[in-house]
C-alpha cells in the first residue's frame, strides 16, 4: 500500500468485464508530507473513497486484497484506491489534507 | 495498470498450449503523461522507447491502438482458462486527462 496523489483519469469503452461502471484514476506515488512524487504514475481503480483530482489517496498494489474489496475470485485487477487521506502524522511532523 | 502502444504481433505456432487460440501482441511502453500529450494532439506518434513487451490480448486491441495493460498473477486472470502470461492487455484507452 502507498500514499498517492490523483493526478487524473482515464475513460475507455472497450475495457475487461471486471472494469466496467469503475472509475479509472491516475495516481502518481508521493511523499506524504512533503507531497513530491516518488514513482511512475499508475492507473487505480477507485472502489468507493470518491476520491478526485489532486486528492492525496492511499492506494494498495496487491491482487488478492483488491479481489477481496471487489468481491471477485479472480480478475485482472491489482491497483485499487482504498482510501482518501485526511491527515497525516509521524516523526513529529503534521500535514492536514482539506 | 500502465499504459501502452500496440506496434505489433506476433505469430507463434508452437508454443505452450494454454496459449492457443490467444492472441499475442507487441507492445511499446508509455508513462501516461506520455500517453496523455500523445492522445490529446491527435494520436499518432511512435513512442521512441527502446523497450518493449509481449502481452496477451483480452478486449481485442488492433496494431497501432493505445491500450493498457496488467502485469504479473494478475494478467493471467483476465482470462477464463488463466494461460501462462505475465502481461494482459485489459483495455483500449479512449483520452486520457493527466496533470
Amino acid at each position: 500500500m502507498f500514499v498517492a496523489r490523483v493526478v487524473g483519469n482515464v475513460w475507455a469503452t472497450r475495457k475487461h468485464p471486471l472494469l466496467e461502471g469503475r472509475k479509472l484514476m491516475l495516481v502518481e506515488p508521493v511523499d506524504g508530507f512533503t507531497g513530491k512524487p516518488c514513482g511512475e504514475t499508475q492507473l487505480a481503480i477507485d472502489h468507493a473513497s470518491g476520491s478526485g483530482r489532486g486528492d492525496t489517496v492511499l492506494v494498495l498494489d496487491e491482487g488478492s486484497s483488491c479481489r477481496q474489496i471487489l468481491g471477485v475470485g479472480s480478475g485482472p485487477v491489482r491497483t485499487i484506491i482504498a482510501g482518501v487521506i485526511d491527515t497525516l502524522g509521524g516523526s513529529g511532523k503534521f500535514r492536514k489534507f482539506h | 495498470m500502465k499504459a501502452a502502444k500496440v506496434v505489433g504481433r506476433v505469430i507463434s505456432t508452437a508454443k505452450y498450449p494454454t496459449l492457443k487460440g490467444k492472441k499475442i501482441l507487441l507492445l511499446k511502453p508509455l508513462s501516461w503523461e506520455q500517453a496523455g500529450r500523445i492522445l490529446s494532439d491527435g494520436g499518432d506518434e511512435t513512442p521512441d522507447s527502446e523497450r518493449s513487451l509481449i502481452a496477451l490480448d483480452a478486449v481485442g486491441a488492433g496494431s497501432s491502438e493505445y491500450v493498457f495493460y496488467v502485469s504479473s498473477k494478475e494478467a493471467c486472470q483476465a482470462f477464463e482458462d488463466a494461460p501462462v502470461c505475465h502481461n494482459a492487455v485489459v483495455g483500449i484507452i479512449d483520452g486520457v486527462s493527466v496533470d
